[in-house]
């Protein structure tokens, strides 16, 4: 009796589970396949009433438009080189003092890992226009440098490698100690190989963050061969009137590369970033 | 699990300690010349009653900060970001703890269940919103229509002053939760099996196991996800900016929001009055992160 | 401690050295440089015109920056692209389309740094702001030095550039709102397709009928994030005097304009409710919305919709009918070298041909203000334009010159509309609170 109360039990468990997880997949997935098949909607279809979830007509006018419009390619370009430029430079810079706060013994180091962290608490629109400022007087506005520098390293970064770097055995370092290794050699042979995963989810992260970033490319380039592709795509949006039709197929432009990465690389986005399960 | 990894000898190598200085060195002087002087310019802007054009710049000590607090549209801003951290939050982190006992097993098919929640974490929050407000207007979209046809009249979502704010909460939640659920699913794997095969011995069922040896495993994961959480909700702007723009009725104007409009949207662009709500508002995130972390941490260990 | 002590010191010395460099000598700088332009001005100039009569200059880009995205951005485009082909003095513009919200945060710091382009386009109520804090070129001598006839405009457009008397920018296009009306919701409701409301008991007799839920069709959209000065005007009320810097919200006239908004917004829900102006524009585009009123930019969309709408003026009320005038004009921002600044005013000169005006109307449907373009037949013959040079005669400046028009819309006067068309105040306390609110800004 109670054996088979256990298992309806059970199944019930189970069929929930299905349930659940089946039902949040549709609200994840419908939105965004609604943007993607509706990117090949006509102008009066993308507005009509009633609406239509699949085109009436496919076309691809939209992206026609948009590619006539604004230079998707060179903009690529440019985004490539700033998130790719960022990504590189921060891991290096992350890794680096995230290292240095979980394997080394300095002094003031608590304070200023607590100074780091009180970065994280700083909303961007706060140092805008200062920062704008101070990149200006580096002579470094609507630069590659200057795009890239202020991003080159951050508190989020230093905090998830400084998790990674204490899970590590306290024997790796002392071996190289022993065998005569500088510090800059135990960590670049030593402990780095053995933080892959940790450095491809967090390379992964900055790329989507300053891929995706929209004000802050707007604020410090002045030209439009220095536009990330999300700040370029933001100038089709209409000023007194919003073109729905264009909007749509430049948001599913600026989503695509992405979305291909991800596709190929969600083992790194989703198990990689899981190593970020950060341990205080 | 820091217990580990603390030194417990606190003497200091001086050969350790200046290449310990040399590690951080490229972090801190990034960090200090495009982050803290910036922030500390704008400590010091707060004082001044200075416009973005910074030209007839005079000292006015705390009056912008007397401005703000009589302010009725800060006061409104700030309940306003309360709401969202407050709903937001543990709406996130609870559907992702909720999920992560269906899908934090290693194996296919939750290996791909998680790939697609992790979806709209790639997604920008402009993508995102476009296509929320474009799917749930009340005049053009699809679901207020689908809505009408089963007989639901007029949910206005977004154009609603009393459903716009949950309606933006909803669709932060929806973006965000892959992300929570994917350091939650990690930090379960990471529990030891021995101790559910002991709990099974106990006759333990499913939702016992969750309460009395996955919660606490994970507990110090959940909490980091939550002080990050309430971190970036407290700050939260780009979906209201996309979705509302602090609309309908100012229901929607987060503090990050109404710096903005004042600094940058409304002339005479006040930029000391933005910096004094700016230092307000860090001020209000620090004091909020340190109380979490003494808390949350705290009841964890 | 030391650390901290340290790194106290350094941010302080640092952030010192920032400011002194930043703000203190660009101050410095602008005010010699300012002086210096004008004494070297006349003779550039004199050096430029020669330069200009041997046709070939030396070569001069200009950083042009502008709010035009959407697809009047594309004409404007092919304008400029146009112009650097076949200009001769050897001049070459490069154009930086960015949304209105960003141009706003980076011109200001911009100009304050030095790093401003030497041209900038963007609308007249941009100009008093930046005026006042010192921020623009003065071009008093554009029609003199180029030798445009500057009678040839109508002068309610060109007095939009002038600030303080002082002319500050050149127009580039002018704009009214107008009465747009859906004709075949017009024919399907039972009304004559070709006579549009004229006065306010007509607007609104006519949106209740033409009001139908089941069909999600609505008879007059009234967004919430606008101003409706027409409908203040039409009664005899208004928002304020910016001469004596006097608040007139307070008036029974108001009154009676807001309560009758209310009442159709409210009661007889004629207009989708909270909806913003794009989302008015949508609706109005895919057929689902008969009476909006708005600018000359809603021409293009609608007939790419194949929309078969009419133009008219705003409605009258007992005071008359009124519209607020708004438009674009180009401004050099301060600090532009003499060089440029005389390559900004060829551009300005080509854009006021009749030939280039001409173009820009005919594409966008903005009115002509042009006298010799107005006689232009094709011009006359042009339906459209026709039509709207009719609705542009009731064109009324509000609050335009005056630095405070933004913060009296954003913080006075959108709220007031808001509540009132929302319903969330009774139109007493709507007027109530925008008075005090205006009280407020005005003692700025």
């Amino acid at each position: 009796m109670k054996s088979a109360m256990n298992k309806y039990r059970k199944s019930i468990g189970k069929f929930l589970g299905v349930f659940l997880t089946m039902c949040v997949v549709i609200i994840v997935l419908v939105p965004i396949i609604w943007l993607f098949v509706s990117s090949f909607k006509t102008d009066s279809d993308v507005i009509s009433y009633p609406p239509h979830f699949f085109p009436q007509e496919w076309t691809l006018a939209q992206y026609k438009y948009v590619a006539s419009s604004i230079p998707i390619f060179s903009m690529t370009k440019t985004t490539v080189i700033f998130a790719g430029g960022v990504t590189i430079i921060s891991v290096m810079f992350d890794s680096m003092a995230g290292y240095a706060f979980a394997r080394m013994n300095f002094k003031g180091s608590k304070l200023l890992f607590s100074i780091i962290l009180l970065t994280m608490m700083v909303p961007f629109q706060i140092i805008m226009t200062p920062l704008y400022i101070e990149v200006y007087k580096l002579k470094l506005l609507d630069t590659y440098l200057g795009l890239i520098l202020p991003r080159a390293t951050s508190a989020f970064g230093i905090y998830m490698m400084k998790s990674f770097f204490q899970e590590l055995p306290k024997s790796i370092e002392e071996s190289g100690r022993i065998d005569g290794m500088s510090e800059f050699r135990i960590f670049r042979s030593l402990m780095l190989p053995l933080c892959k995963p940790a450095l491809v989810s967090l390379a992964i992260f900055h790329f989507m963050n300053n891929w995706n970033d929209l004000l802050y490319p707007l604020m410090l380039t002045s030209s439009s061969d220095k536009r990330t592709l999300s700040a370029g795509l933001a100038v089709l949006v209409g000023n007194k009137v919003i073109k729905y039709g264009p909007t749509l197929a430049a948001t599913m432009i600026s989503l695509a590369p992405l979305l291909i990465l991800y596709i190929f690389c969600q083992r790194y986005f989703v198990e990689g970033i899981a190593t970020a399960g950060v341990k205080e | 699990m820091s217990k580990t990894s603390i030194q417990k000898k606190k003497k200091y190598k001086p050969q350790q300690q200046k290449s310990a200085y040399l590690f951080i060195l490229p972090s801190m002087l990034i960090l200090t010349v495009f982050i803290f002087i910036p922030l500390f310019a704008s400590l010091v802007i707060s004082l001044l009653d200075m416009n973005i054009f910074m030209k007839d710049i005079s000292f006015v000590g705390l009056l912008n900060f007397v401005r703000a607090f009589q302010d009725s549209r800060v006061h409104n801003a700030t309940l306003n970001t309360f709401y969202f951290a407050v709903l937001e939050v543990p709406l996130q982190v609870g559907i992702a703890l909720l999920l992560s006992i269906y899908v934090a097993k290693d194996n296919k098919y939750t290996r791909a269940l998680r790939s697609v929640y992790y979806l709209p974490f790639v997604c920008s929050m402009t993508a995102v919103g476009i296509v929320w407000s474009m799917l749930l207007d009340p005049n053009l979209g699809m679901l207020p229509y689908l809505l009408r046809c089963i007989g639901i009249e007029s949910i206005s979502f977004l154009k609603d002053p009393n459903l716009a704010m949950p309606t933006i909460i909803v669709v932060s939640a929806w973006k965000g939760f892959g992300y929570t659920l994917t350091l939650i699913t990690a930090a379960v794997l990471n529990v030891p099996s021995s101790l559910y095969e002991a709990a099974e011995m106990d006759g333990a069922n499913t939702w016992q196991k969750f309460i009395h040896i996955t919660i606490p495993g994970i507990w110090p994961t959940v909490s980091f996800c939550i002080v990050t959480t309430t971190i970036s909700a407290l700050q939260m702007f780009d979906q209201a900016y996309v979705m509302t723009q602090g609309g309908p009725l100012n229901r929607t104007e987060t503090l990050v929001q109404y710096i903005y409009d004042r600094g940058f949207q409304t002339a005479p662009y006040d930029l000391g009055y933005a910096s004094a709500i700016s230092v307000y508002l860090f001020a209000i995130i620090a004091v909020i992160t340190f109380i979490l972390r003494r808390f949350i941490l705290e009841k964890g260990e | 401690m030391k650390v901290k002590r340290v790194t106290a010191g350094v941010l302080a010395a640092l952030f010192a050295a920032m400011s002194v460099t930043g703000c203190g000598s660009s101050d410095a700088q602008t005010s010699t440089e300012g002086a210096s332009a004008e004494e070297t001005g006349t003779e550039a100039a004199e050096t430029d015109t020669a330069a200009a009569e041997s046709s070939e200059g030396e070569p001069v880009t200009l950083q042009f920056w502008n709010v035009f995205t959407g697809s009047d951005g594309d004409i404007l485009r092919t304008i400029v692209d146009n112009y650097n082909k076949t200009n001769t003095d050897n001049i070459t513009i490069e154009m930086d389309i960015m949304p209105n919200d960003t141009l706003q945060q980076k011109l200001p710091a911009a100009i304050a740094t030095q790093t401003a382009p030497d041209l900038v386009l963007f609308g007249v109520e941009n100009l008093a702001p930046y005026v006042s804090n010192d921020s623009l070129e003065d071009i008093s001598d554009f029609w003199d030095v180029t030798g445009v006839d500057k009678d040839n405009f109508l002068e309610n457009v060109t007095e939009l550039s002038y600030v303080d008397g002082k002319l500050y920018g050149t127009p580039m296009q002018y704009n009214v709102s107008y009465l747009y009306w859906n004709k075949d919701l017009f024919e399907a409701a039972g009304l004559d397709p070709d006579t549009p409301p004229a006065t306010m008991d007509e607007l609104a007799e006519y949106a209740e009928k033409l009001t139908d839920p089941s069909k999600n069709q609505y008879g007059l959209a009234m967004p919430t994030n606008a101003t409706y000065m027409q409908f203040l005007w039409a009664n005899g009320g208004d928002a304020d005097d910016p001469d004596t810097n006097t608040n007139l919200l307070d008036s029974e006239e108001n009154l009676k304009t807001l309560e009758w908004m209310q009442d159709l917004a409210v009661n007889k829900k004629v207009t989708p409710a909270n909806v913003t102006g794009s989302d008015a524009d949508a609706m109005l585009q895919a057929g689902q919305i008969a009476m909006y009123m708005s600018g000359p930019w809603q021409i293009n969309g609608l007939r790419e919709q194949g929309i078969n709408f009419g133009i008219a003026p705003c409605v009258a009320g007992s005071a008359g009918s009124f519209s607020p005038a708004g438009g674009c004009s180009y401004v050099i921002p301060k600090g532009t070298d003499e060089v440029k600044k005389q390559a900004a005013y060829k551009f300005m000169q080509y854009w006021l041909t009749d030939e280039v005006l001409k173009e820009w109307s005919q594409k966008n449907g903005f009115p002509v203000w042009s006298k010799s373009l107005a006689q232009d037949a094709e011009i006359q013959n042009d339906e459209v334009l026709n039509s709207i040079s009719k609705a542009t005669e009731i064109g009324r400046a509000y609050n335009l010159g005056y630095s405070l028009a933004s913060q009296i819309d954003n913080d006075v006067m959108i709220p007031m509309f808001e509540n009132v068309l929302t319903g969330a105040k009774s139109p007493e306390d709507a007027l109530k609170e925008a008075s005090a609110a205006m009280d407020n800004v005005l003692a700025q």
